[in-house]
Order: C-alpha cells, then structure tokens, then sequence
C-alpha cells in the first residue's frame, strides 16, 4: 500500500516534470526580481494543486457516475494519453513555439505556470486514475506531496539550473520522458490484459 | 585481481552497447555541423550512456521494479516505439530547413542516440549484471572505459563523410532510418513477446 502511493507521487512527478519546465521558466521569468520570482512560483504551485485536485475529483466522479467508465478504460486511455504526450515530448520539443508564443505574451506568471506548463491533460488524467485507485485522501496526500517536490525543484531553479546547466536539464528531461513511456506501455498493458482476462 | 574477467566483462559490455551501431545516426544528426558541434555531441552521448548506466547500476533496479513497477520490457516496447516514430516521421518527411523540429544536436545525441539506442535495456540488465560479478569500483571502471570507447568510435566516425560526400549522406540517411525502424519493430516485439511470456 504504502509502496503504491509512492509509485503514484513519482508517476506524478514525472508527468508535471517540473524540471523539464525549469528552461521555459528561467527563460521567461529571466527579467523578475528574486522575490517577484519566487512570489510567482508559490502562487503557481498553489494554483496547480487546486487545478489537479479539483479537477481529477470532478472528473473522477463524472467518469464513474454519469460515463460508468471503469477503472480498466481508464487505465487504457491514460496510458495512450501519457504514451504519447511522452512521444511528442522527445522528438519534438515538449511545447511548441505556437504555445510558447501564446505565453510569451502575457508575460509568464502564476496561472500559465500552473497551467499548462505543470499540470497538462497528462497530469488531469493520471490525476483521475489516482482519485480511481486510491480513494479521496490518498490521492489528496499524493497531490500534496508530487506538488512540493514540484515547488522545491522551482524554487531553487536557480541551483538546479547551475548545477545541471542547460543541456544536462534537457538530458534529464528528456531521459524521464522515456521512463514515462515505459509507465505508459505498463497502464496500458494492464488495460488490456484485463480486458482480455475479464 | 582478475584481468580476464575485467577483460570479458569489457567486451560483452561493448558487444551490447555496440557503439558501431550508433555511427549512422550520429552521422545523421550531426551532419550540417562543424566538427566542434561533432565533438560535443559525441561528449554528451558518452556522459549520458554512463550517467545511466551508473545510475542504474546503483540504485536502478530497486526504483524500477519496487516503486515504478515497471520492467525492462516496458522500457523496452517504450523506447521502441520513440525510436520507431523517429524513424518514421524522418522517412516521410522531406528534409527541409526545420530539419528536426528545433530539437538541438546535443539534444538528440543524449536522447535518443545514448538512450536508448545505444544504452538501452540491454546494456543496463548487462552493466547489472557486472555489478553482481565484480567488485563496484571494477565495474564503475568498466563502464568508464566502454564510455570512453563509445565517444572514440563516434569521434571518429567524421572520415566516413568524406569518403561518402554530400549525395551518399543523404541516401544513406534514408536507409539508416529504415534500419532504426527495424531495431526499433525488434524492440517492441521482443518486449510484447515477453510479455506473452509471463502470461
């Protein structure tokens, strides 16, 4: 059980994959002051909770209330959804230059943070799958925890950024992305091998 | 110590690796570059096939099998499938100014030439392997030295340009690309295969 929630905050923390966000937002939050800075990412990482439980507990009930979709299809759809925002994520850039444009715009702060650079489709839905498997206060619990290890990873993105430079952010992120797919392939193996025995 | 068995362990780490495998999408990637670009890129795929193999050889395992509950089978149909789109969307595309798709030199050399091309499920089951058999700071030093022998070959590669030129290149790229698919259709078969297996 408690290995269970474990898996679930780091599958959570691989999707929201803040250090993957780090370049995008040193990039654009380059010109703030220090404590502008940090002001911006407290609020986004509180913003981005909100958004992921509120969210995935909606939608969870919607799911099962209304759709009667099961755990199984769910299970099968995220893993396509995570299977692919990870494929995208590693031939191409993880966001495009149109959705970066769009930002860019309005000047990066708190709620384009949340959403969409931290909490994407891809953490809605995972979201969803851990309010399906775990109950409500669990998965609270785990939206709690995979945000402030989020938060601590932008917090102090200017010593990540030093300590890993550039491209070894890239590496990282991109090398999780990989493992993402291999979570991927296993949500959807499961799907469908419970679908078959079923 | 055992010179023998550090000599072996070398070897089988190479033959898996097989860092010869890696020179066409080296060539690939690298080849509107100058040859400091072409230095750097065969740094980055060296320092990342070790960082993961390091990596996973101490603590990897564990954190795949207990926490993320996946195995090297779903790393390796993933890995798979990301090489085969790659392959894929190179072949149909034309190859214009946007050539891959703003993702950098460097980039592409990490992933997916050093993982999981190069370093994939295979060579991490094999540097776990040499980890059992050999003392950690042997093992560390096999790695060390493969890594070492990956960025030679990949160094080294640059003369195959000259003799090819500029036309070759090209249609060679295209045949690399179906070949990467291949690897990749072998990935991912092997991995469903096993799971079939298990079942």
């Amino acid at each position: 059980m408690q290995m269970e929630i474990l898996q679930d905050i780091l599958t959570l923390f691989a999707i929201l994959n803040p250090i993957g966000c780090l370049a995008v937002v040193m990039e654009m939050s380059a010109k703030m002051k220090d404590r502008e800075r940090s002001a911006m990412v407290n609020l986004g990482a509180v913003a981005a909770l909100m958004l992921l439980a509120f969210f995935s507990l909606i939608g969870q009930k919607l799911l099962q209330d209304i759709f009667k979709i099961s755990l199984n299809d769910l299970m099968s759809a995220a893993g396509l959804i995570l299977l692919v925002i990870s494929i995208k994520s590693i031939v191409f850039e993880r966001f495009s230059k149109n959705e970066l444009g769009s930002l860019k715009l309005k000047n990066l702060g708190a709620v384009p943070l949340a959403f969409p650079l931290l909490v994407g489709p891809g953490a809605l839905v995972t979201g969803v799958l851990i309010v399906q498997r775990q109950g409500i206060a669990n998965s609270i619990f785990i939206f709690i925890t995979a945000i402030l290890l989020s938060w601590l990873v932008l917090r102090f993105m200017k010593v990540f950024g030093k300590l890993l430079g550039e491209l070894g952010i890239k590496v990282i992120s991109k090398v999780m992305y990989v493992f993402l797919g291999a979570i991927a392939v296993k949500f959807l193996a499961a799907g469908i091998s419970a679908y078959i025995k079923g | 110590m055992d010179w023998r068995s550090i000599i072996e362990d070398t070897v089988t780490l190479f033959a898996i690796v097989n860092p010869i495998s890696g020179i066409p999408f080296f060539l690939e990637i690298t080849k509107n570059h100058d040859s400091k670009t072409r230095h750097h890129a065969a740094t980055t795929t060296a320092l990342t096939g070790a960082a993961i193999l390091l990596a996973f050889s101490f603590f990897g395992q564990v954190i795949l099998e207990k926490v993320f509950k996946i195995t090297l089978n779903d790393l390796k149909i993933a890995g798979g499938i990301v090489l085969l789109c790659i392959s894929v969307i190179s072949i149909i595309k034309n190859q214009g100014k946007n050539e891959h798709h703003g993702v950098s030199t460097a980039e592409l050399s990490a992933v997916p030439l050093a993982f999981p091309l190069l370093v994939g499920p295979g060579s991490i089951v094999t540097s776990l392997l040499i980890f059992q058999r050999q003392p950690w700071f042997i093992a560390a030093l096999i790695i060390a030295i493969n890594s070492l022998l990956l960025w030679a070959t990949l160094r080294l590669s640059a003369p195959i340009y000259k003799i090819i030129g500029d036309l070759g290149s090209k249609v060679f790229a295209k045949v690399m690309y179906i070949l990467l698919a291949a690897i990749a259709v072998r990935f991912i078969l092997t991995g469903i295969i096993a799971y079939f297996g298990k079942a």
